[in-house]
Formats: structure tokens, sequence, C-alpha cells
């Protein structure tokens, strides 16, 4: 397991993470996600050992990364943006790894580039970014590690090496329970891979929860109502506290955290607040990520809008 | 000592950067052929191909280096993989070391001719310190100096920092320990009433009695041990853009130390390019504190518009107090020896 206790990092004035507790169970795929700028590829990189946090610890059961050299060859970082010397195809920077990583399979790793139909002869560097990302994977698959940190790394790929990579790390989940941790932006692409989420914004952790729960114990409520409420007698009226509120004149659109088997009894219990219409939807996440985001204070303000408040 | 050093790792950098000693290798060879050895200061020409291939290699060395340990995407590579810090810090300068003794050798075996012609006038054989090679390694380390504290944001400069003026401290150290070379400027109206600057490097040097020389060594070489360590140590710990303690007294020191080899240099160029017009920076200790506060100051200002960071920003003053101090106390000493009467 990895634990990650009150990490904070800084860059000068800027304050990347700000006291990050998280669990990161062995053997699943760990989603990040997070608007820009939230601390995602931050707390990857504390996690790859590359930036040392201010305080707080990381510990992979119970061992610290700085200079642990046992625990880094058992780790395969993507970073977003991926580097490869000059002047060298694929087969020499594999050989280069396998220099370095005890676990580094060749067979394995001509397994993959055949797979994904890469070309190992030619200069890394003069691929596109996507071809990058697919030699990066494929080294990182190579190197079996126990722990595979990617960042964004299925952002740059087009779709069917995107499917091919997803099913190779499933593969290795089934066969060696490693443990995946990945950031991206995209969350229907995380919605269907990940076990866990967390959400990041600003350092800080807004949401932590498996995903199937997560989906399961979020509604999202639409209320239509001659007086306006207050996000407390909301709360109080429905016996759960909002994951988000808000408030357009007589209109109240809320996200509820709440057990599934109390939400058969919500619209019972808002009746208390004499609403001309009540809606209760499950939520995509999606819609979570939106509804949390803006809850927070993310979002972009639209001329409409603008137009309104004026 | 084993975890201080990566075989992998070093093989990896030699692999990496074996042109470079080829090109020391021809640099070497070039100045051997050039003018029967007597080619830096001579007085036909000021610059030498010999002179421009040394500076250029040794200064892609550096950048080459740099491009290992300062660069986010190369770091992300290199500092993911399971070698240590203190491999990575051993390893990169024992490379810089043996690059260090190879142009050492290769110099000697260039300027062959120049060590006969000392030992002719009185200097003890044996003394190899090419002046090229200490005008080279010095003009290389100014330059790293200020790419590297004018980089900004970068991550492990503190480091490469103090590692570069280690070295320097160690060549001046030898340079003493030898009682090789010093600094001396003269000059002299030719029969046509023309300006004639010499230039030499060992006079200095040679003035002080080998008792002090060893005791300066011997200050020198703490100095560079005691640097590098404080590199290392900040390395080994980087918290890097935190605030306040990005490496404690190493970058203070490296940019104080820069900023003095920086001047000297300077000085140095200046002189050389207006060889034949009236001497300027004629070495005078207010002159010269004069100019090193002129120069530091400009850095200072480069610095600061392109850094933006508090904790730099109290470095380089630091660093600044350093410098004027360290001049202000070799011209005591140049006085006090009466090298100005």
């Amino acid at each position: 397991m990895i634990a990650i206790t009150e990490v904070t990092k800084r860059f000068g004035d800027k304050e990347a993470l700000a006291g990050i507790t998280l669990e990161i169970p062995d053997g699943g795929i760990y989603g990040i996600v997070g608007s820009n700028g939230a601390g995602k590829s931050t707390l990857l990189r504390v996690l790859a050992g590359i930036h040392e946090p201010e305080s707080g610890a990381v510990r992979y059961d119970g061992a610290a990364v700085p200079d642990n050299t046992e625990l880094l060859g058992q780790m395969a970082y993507v970073s977003d943006n991926v580097w490869f010397p000059p002047f060298k195809n694929l087969r020499q920077i594999a050989k280069f790894y396998r220099r370095y990583y005890k676990s580094f399979s060749m067979e394995r790793f001509e397994d993959l580039v055949k797979r994904l139909g890469i070309d190992t002869e030619t200069e890394v560097r003069r691929g596109s970014r996507g071809m990058q990302k697919q030699a990066a994977m494929a080294l990182a698959i190579a190197k079996c590690p126990k722990y595979y940190l990617l960042d964004e790394t299925l952002d740059g790929l087009d779709i069917v090496m995107r499917d091919a990579v997803k099913e190779m790390l499933f593969d290795d989940l089934c066969e060696r329970q490693a443990t995946v941790i990945i950031t991206s932006h995209s969350l229907r692409e995380l919605e269907n891979m990940c076990d866990r989420l967390a959400l990041l914004h600003q350092g800080k952790l807004i949401l932590e929860s498996d995903v199937e729960s997560m989906k399961e114990s979020l509604v999202k409520l639409q209320l239509a109502l001659n007086e306006p409420v207050t996000k407390e007698q909301l709360e109080a009226a429905a016996g759960v506290p909002c994951v988000s509120f808000e408030r357009n004149s007589k209109t109240v659109t809320a996200v509820l955290r709440m057990e599934r088997a109390e939400q058969a009894e919500l619209e019972r219990r808002l009746a208390v607040l004499h609403p001309l219409m009540t809606e209760v939807a499950p939520l995509g996440l999606e819609e979570l990520f939106l509804s949390v985001m803006k809850a927070n204070g993310y979002s972009v303000e639209r001329p409409e809008e603008k137009g309104e408040a004026l | 000592m084993k975890d201080m050093f990566d075989r992998r790792l070093f093989c990896d950098i030699l692999r990496k950067n074996w042109f470079w000693f080829v090109l020391s290798f021809f640099a070497a060879i070039t100045n051997l052929l050039h003018d029967e050895g007597k080619v830096l200061w001579s007085e036909e020409t000021s610059v030498q191909p010999s002179m421009i291939v040394v500076l250029v290699g040794a200064f892609l060395v550096v950048w080459t280096l740099g491009r290992y340990f300062l660069r986010q995407s190369s770091r992300d590579v290199f500092e993911t993989l399971p070698v240590s810090r203190k491999a990575y810090w051993g390893t990169a300068y024992v490379f810089l070391m043996l690059l260090g003794a190879w142009y050492l050798l290769w110099c000697y075996i260039g300027e062959a001719d120049f060590n006969k012609e000392y030992a002719a006038q009185g200097m003890p054989a044996g003394w190899v310190f090419s002046r090229y090679f200490a005008v080279a390694i010095l003009y290389v380390i100014a330059v790293a100096m200020a790419v590297i504290v004018l980089s900004g944001s970068t991550e492990g400069k503190t480091y490469i920092l103090a590692g570069l003026m280690a070295m320097c401290l160690l060549l001046f150290a030898c340079i003493y320990l030898t009682d090789g070379y010093g600094f001396e400027h003269s000059g002299g109206h030719t029969s046509t009433g023309e300006w004639k600057s010499e230039y030499t490097f060992y006079l200095c040097a040679r003035k002080i009695t080998t008792a002090v020389n060893v005791v300066i060594a011997a200050v020198l070489a703490a100095a560079a041990v005691v640097l590098t360590w404080l590199g290392r140590k900040a390395f080994l710990r980087r918290k890097p853009e935190s605030g306040n303690e990005t490496g404690g007294w190493a970058e203070p020191l490296g940019i104080g130390c820069g900023m003095v080899i920086m001047l000297f240099l300077l000085e140095l160029l200046i002189e050389r390019t207006l060889e034949d017009a009236e001497p300027f920076f004629h070495v005078s200790s207010v002159k010269l504190v004069a100019v090193t506060a002129l120069v530091i100051t400009a850095i200072t200002a480069g610095i600061l518009w392109k850094t933006r960071q508090k904790n730099k920003t109290r470095n380089i003053w630091k660093g600044m107090g350093i410098a004027l101090v360290i001049l202000v106390s070799f011209n005591l000493v140049l006085i006090g020896m009466g090298y100005f009467n």
C-alpha cells in the first residue's frame, strides 16, 4: 500500500500540494483527476521521488522513496512530457534501461513493440508525441514494475493505441498484481478503468472514493421552489451534507452524498421544503467533477451569465 | 565508497561524452603544431585556434552534463532510475575530474616547449600547468556560472555550482602548490613609442614564499572540500524552490567565488583585447573593487530581473558580500606584499 501523509510541496510562493493525505491500495488502478494546475503531476513526481515534499511523507509498504534504489527499481514513471536521449532508437534505449532495471524483460519488450507496431530502429525523438508516448509505455511495461506512475499517458494516444495500452495494463494487473496510478483530464477514460479516484483542486484533495460507490452514492438533485432555500435548509431537510450547491432564483441544483437506501427516501424528506418539482438523478463522474469544481470556485464565466449579473 | 559511484551511469556519461575527450586531444595537437607551442598570449595573435577549440569543447562538456541534471524532462528519466543521489554526485565528479586530468595531460604535452623555456628561466622543472589550460578552465567555469545562476528555477544547480567552484579552488590550490602562476601585468613603450603589454601568470605566486604558498593551497583545498560537501548536502536533501533553504551557504559561496573569477577574467580579457592601448584596468585595489561592484551590480540586476525569487535574492546578496570580502582580502594581501609599489 502507498501511504501519502500530509504531503505539502511548494514552488516558490505557489503551494502545489497542500497537505494531501491518501492511501492507495496495492493491485488496482488508481486515478487522479483535477483541474489544470491542481497538483496531479506534482503528486506523481513526489510519488516517483523526483520532488521531495516540504512536509509529510510518502511510504511504499512502509519504505520511503528518496535514495531507495530498490524501490525505484520497482517503479515505472512515465512523464507527461516524455524525454528520450538524442540519436537513440527504441532498442538502444531498452538496452539502456536493461542495465538499470533488474526486472526489465527484453522478451516482453519485443512482444510489446510487435503488438503496438512500434518502429524500434528509428530515432525515437523523430516520432510524433503520440508515438513517443507509445514508446514510453512499451518501456514502462517491459520494466515489469510493481508500481506504474503514469502522468496523462493515455491522453496523447489515439483510440486504438489507448485500448491496446489499457489492455496491456489490465493484463499486467492480472498477471503480477501491479499497482497503476494514473492522472488524466479525461474523466470518461478513468471512469471505465479505475478502481478508485481522487479529485484534486488547487493542491487540495477534494474527493476520494472507489468509483463504484462514488457513482452510487452521489445523486444530483434539482428542485423548483416557491421560496428560495439556503444550503443549510436543504441539508437539514435531506439529512445529508451537500457536495455542491447552486441556487438560481427559485431553482436549486445540488449534489448529495447518500446511501442508496436513503436515496429512495429523499423525495419524502424534501417535502418539508414544499417543492414545485423534484428531480433526483444518478450522477456521471464528469457531472460530479463539474459540480464539485464549480462548488470550489473553478468555473468559466459565460457571457450570458455576466449579462444577467449586470 | 561503493554507493558514491555508479559504474553504469559513468559508462553512460562517458559513452555520451567521448567526443569531448577527442576534442581536447585535437586541441592539444593543434596547440603543439601551432607556432611551436607559443600560442596563447603570443604577440602576433591574441586568440588562437586551439584556445577556441578548448573553450568551445569545455563549454559543451558543461552543457552536456547540465542536460543530465538541469533539464526537468531528462531528469524525469535519470532521477527515476534506480541510482542513488550519492552515486549521481560521485559519478559526475569522477567524470569531471577525469576530463580535467585528460585536458591537463594533453596541455602538458602541448606546452612541452614552453615548459622547457620556463625551466631555462629558472622555473622548477615539472611545473606543468599550462597557462591556457588554467585560463580555459576558468573561462568555462565563469560561463557555466553565468548559465547556471541565470537559469533561474532549475533544481540541482546549487550542487553543480558548488562542484564547479570546488574544482576551480582545487586548480588554484595546485597553482599555488606548484609555485607556478600568479597574475602579473607589466608593460612598456617600444622604440616607436607604442605601448606593449606583457602578461604572465606566475610572478605573484613566486613572490610568496613556499611556506605561504602551501598554506594558501591548503586553505583553498579545504575550501574546495567544504564546497563539495555543502553542494553534496544541498543535492542530497534537495528541497528546491521551497522559499528559504536552497542549499544553505553553497549557493552564495558559489555565486561569490564566481563573481570574483568573472571579474578577473573580465579584466584579463579587456587587457588582452586592448593590448596595444594604454591599459585601462591596471591592477589596483581601488579600481578592482570598483569594477567588482559594477560587475556584481550588473549580474545581480540581471539575476533579479530573471528570477524574482526571495531566496535567490538573499543568496545573491550573500554572494556579493563573499565576493567583496575575497577581493578586499586579496588586495590587502597584495598591498601587504608590496605588490603595488
